[in-house]
């Protein structure tokens, strides 16, 4: 009975805000007749295999930076290795628009190389046109995702024993062929299971290709935005929904099954036994190239950023007469203003204000659903281990699916929530519950009953003992959590793109208007903005860092 | 003073411990010894509130605890695998039940300190319970379970996890200090040498009852049952026939079994042959085994010798194995089991 209390609430939410819009997107993606006009079949299948074509190239490209950086973490010992590993991780954990932003402030038309470039040479133009290009969208998958490569075959290499290796070579095999023969046959799982991780994530890819490569590169994730918001045609939406759903799930699932096949045990070594600093020149050069090479890939974005959002390269668009270059607060202070002529209705420092109100709704909502789930989880029942996927199930449906269906289902009587600033914190809950119920389940599994008994043979009553043992040893995991979530929802763009009203913008909208504004204010803004988000998130990623649990998961 | 009276529990169905009865009085150590999965844990729990029986009554001074919840019985328990909070440091973990009690952080401090001198622990206050070594955690769950100064002190298995040697010197310490509070002591171990170190009385459970209880040597010389006898390795149990003419009959040859029933002509019954002060002669005869030498170890100077299909014997030298030898047995050594 009390464990039927705790699923009511996140069974609830779950019921209504996912399952509920899900089933309207199945009910009018499903309408035949519309779908089969040849015109319609032709673009899905265009989109399709787009969506299918960049997401492989960038895995590919993806195995190519992250294999050997995987070795050389797992090999090798170096200066400043700890640092690089740190960096090349931040990635991951960065919302899209601010990896779209980092490489705009380095390579596109505004950003640091172009700009360099017209001054020293005085041009007319920006030489480099890279945005709008397939380029620059490969570009910024490799930089998001090398770290999953890194992280899971690199776990792996250094659990390699290296002796097999040498029995191989003791067999008579050369090092190539000890490393065809030997070394990639033991590492095909969990490189299988990375590159699918890493495909999944480019396939579901939204605010890099919206931002950087525009309207002609439109995958799935785009399309759909683009037929629900731009052409209205909804029925076209929830289909490209329906497929997108599909396709997610089945890269789930086998991504579920190399997992499996990756985790068997490989007679594991302590991982700082294969640890050694580079020998002879041949070694000494791959380090030293690979270091390079990462550093310029992750710092030079990373830094090109906050750089640019106080340093004026260009006139701005109002400005007469002479242009002052140089560093400048002109970008932050200009966001607390709400000028005459801004698309706003309010200054941009308020769409920060909302963001933090919508994350702090979120960490509320997310934790109150999570935790009596994951309480139940952590000692779960034959039926609860069925449900377990259920709650798994929204991290399957991308965030502007998620979104589409929130416009389906709640715009119209007897819901018609849509209007409600209260929606954007329900997505954004939808889509950390899944993060946050394995953040805290752990935690509470971990705890063994006899804490409990010895706090309670200690002269403890039960409140006293769950005071003193259950709570700083879940506090820590719970505060994991919270930090997740709000880091998920300063960061969540693809949902809230759908249904964020244009009177509460958040700082992802913000930050994507002022990019497709003209002008080098706007574009200022928009640096200060996401310099902002990644400050926040940045911070956010630390604390959850210091929070992990010795031996929690990564992924 | 701590009554146990007719304790019964099932467990899934099944019965665990049932007619459970039996005191332990101020300043003496009762030990329950059996195999695992006899209920010896689950007792403890009992007695601490963690487990309600379903028959019985657990007393203390007389009075019943059945409706005094954990925390207000005062009574120690120190778990197999200690169960110290691993998010709390040395000191805080043993100060952790003053300050239940209501104790300021400073004086549960103070007290937790004393507590850890006591058990040589006093310059790891400041430690993770988590770097500690098995010993180390020992006795820092041994100290946070003297700290409250509880009425009665409940050992699980306390030295289970430990080696051999820490194992024999930390169960002299805790006998001094058990000397020293006159604290009544429940201790639960599965290792006979460790009961008959500590125990005032032992408490023998064999399939959820109590298969003896008694002072150690009383157990030792008068072993109530087949099972007693084995379990507490003291030798080996045979069975002896009423022969034609008033004589006990074994496999091995004839006994005079130290009280034996009334001679009853057919009858068998049960005898413990006990391996010590036993020695080689040339000849067959009353309480001398005589059989093949089917195996021989060295154990504790002197050798241990089986006879095939039969009782073992602790000889001073070392026969050939499949010799055939003739071993005598003092009186004492061949003892009828009820």
């Amino acid at each position: 009975m009390k464990r039927a209390l705790a699923w009511l609430a996140p069974s609830l939410f779950l019921g209504l805000f996912f399952f509920y819009p899900l089933g309207r997107i199945l009910s009018l993606g499903l309408d035949l007749e519309a779908l089969v006009a040849p015109q319609t079949l032709g673009r899905i299948a265009a989109v399709l295999g787009f969506t299918l074509y960049q997401a492989a190239l960038s895995t590919a490209l993806t195995l190519l930076a992250g294999l050997p950086a995987a070795y050389l973490f797992a090999r090798f010992d170096f200066p400043g290795k700890r640092l690089l590993r740190t960096l090349t991780a931040i990635p991951f954990m960065l919302p899209t628009l601010v990896v779209a932003a980092a490489f705009n402030a380095l390579i596109g038309p505004r950003g640091w190389l172009n700009l360099a470039l017209v001054r020293l040479f005085d041009l007319p133009v920006p030489p480099l046109a890279v945005t709008g290009t397939l380029a620059v969208i490969l570009l910024a998958h490799v930089f998001y995702n090398t770290t999953i490569i890194i992280r899971i075959v690199g776990n792996a290499l250094s659990a390699f024993d290296p002796r097999l290796e040498l029995a191989a070579r003791a067999l008579g095999a050369s090092p190539r062929q000890a490393l065809w023969r030997v070394t990639l046959p033991v590492l095909r799982a969990p490189i299988l299971a990375a590159s699918l991780l890493v495909f999944l994530f480019n396939f579901t890819s939204f605010g890099v290709i919206l931002l950087l490569g525009g309207a002609q590169f439109a995958t799935l994730e785009v399309e759909i935005y683009l037929q629900a918001l731009s052409y209205f045609n909804l029925p076209l939406a929830a289909a490209l929904s329906l497929i997108q759903l599909l396709c997610t799930l089945a890269f789930s699932a086998l991504y579920s099954r190399a997992v499996r096949a990756a985790s068997v045990p490989l007679n594991p070594r302590a991982a700082a036994e294969n640890l050694r600093p580079a020998r002879g020149w041949r070694q000494k050069v791959f380090v030293a190239v690979m270091v390079v090479f990462l550093v310029s890939l992750f710092a030079l974005p990373l830094a090109s950023l906050p750089l640019r959002s106080v340093t004026r390269l260009e006139a701005d668009r109002a400005q007469q007469g002479g242009v002052s270059y140089g560093l400048t607060g002109d970008y932050y202070r200009e966001l607390f203003v709400n000028r005459r002529g801004s698309l706003f209705y309010v200054p941009p420092a308020q769409a920060l204000a909302n963001s933090l109100g919508y994350a702090g709704a979120t960490v509320a909502l997310s934790l109150l659903m999570g935790f009596p789930a994951a309480a139940a989880l952590a000692r779960p029942t034959r039926l609860e281990r069925l449900l377990d996927p259920l709650l798994m199930l929204p991290l399957g449906a991308s965030a502007v699916t998620l979104g589409l269906g929130f416009i389906l289902a709640f715009s119209r009587p007897p819901l018609n929530f849509i209007a409600s600033p209260w929606l954007v914190p329900v997505a954004h809950t939808l889509i950390a519950l899944p993060f946050v119920i394995r953040a805290l389940q752990p935690a509470l599994a971990s705890i063994p009953p006899r804490l409990r008994e010895a706090a309670r043979t200690l002269g403890a009553d039960p409140w006293q003992a769950w005071r003193a043992v259950d709570l700083p040893i879940v506090g820590r995991a719970a505060l994991s959590a919270a930090v997740f979530a709000f880091t998920v929802s300063l960061g969540e763009f693809g949902a809230t793109l759908l249904i964020a009203r244009p009177e509460y913008p958040t700082l992802t909208t913000a930050i994507y208007r002022f990019l497709s504004q003209p002008g080098g204010m706007n574009y200022g803004q928009a640096m200060a903005m996401a310099t902002l988000l990644m400050a926040l998130t940045g911070g956010g990623i630390l604390l959850i860092e210091r929070l992990r649990l010795p031996g929690a998961g990564e992924f | 003073m701590l009554e146990l009276e007719n304790i019964h529990k099932d467990y899934e169905g099944k019965t665990l411990l049932t007619g459970i009865t039996f005191t332990v009085r101020t300043g003496e150590t009762a030990c329950l010894l059996g195999a695992s999965g006899s209920g010896k844990s689950t007792l403890l729990r009992i007695v601490a509130g963690l487990e309600t029986p379903e028959k019985g009554r657990v007393r203390w001074g007389g009075a019943d605890l059945s409706g005094v919840p954990v925390h207000r019985r005062r009574f120690g328990l120190m778990f197999q695998d200690y169960a110290l909070f691993p998010h709390l440091d040395v000191a805080e973990n043993v100060a952790f039940g003053l300050r239940m009690q209501g104790f300021s952080p400073a004086q549960a401090g103070l007290q937790a300190a004393r507590a850890l001198e006591q058990v040589n622990m006093g310059t790891f206050a400041t430690r993770r319970v988590t770097d500690l070594s098995g010993g180390e955690q020992q006795r820092v769950a041994l100290a946070r379970t003297l700290a409250p100064i509880p009425r009665l002190l409940m050992f699980d298995e306390p030295l289970g996890a430990l080696d051999r040697a820490l194992r024999e010197h930390l169960l002299g310490e805790l006998r001094d200090i058990l000397r020293q509070t006159g604290v009544p002591a429940i201790y639960v171990t599965h290792d006979q040498e460790e009961a008959f170190t500590i125990a005032d009385t032992l408490i023998l459970l064999h399939e959820g009852r109590i298969a003896q209880m008694g002072a150690p040597n009383r157990v030792f010389s008068q072993p109530a049952s087949a099972w007693v006898a084995e379990f507490l390795g003291l030798g080996t149990v045979i069975a002896a026939r009423m022969a034609a003419g008033g004589r006990w009959e074994s496999d091995w040859g004839w006994l005079r079994p130290l009280g034996a029933p009334q001679p009853d002509a057919g009858g068998v019954v049960r005898v413990l042959v006990r391996p010590g002060s036993a020695r080689q002669v040339a000849d067959a005869g009353e309480n001398i085994f005589s059989g093949e030498v089917s195996d021989v170890t060295f154990r504790n100077e002197s050798f241990r010798v089986t006879l095939a299909g039969g009782p073992y014997f602790a000889l001073p030298e070392k026969p050939a194995v499949g010799q055939r030898v003739h071993i005598a047995v003092p009186e004492t050594g061949v003892q009828c089991l009820p």
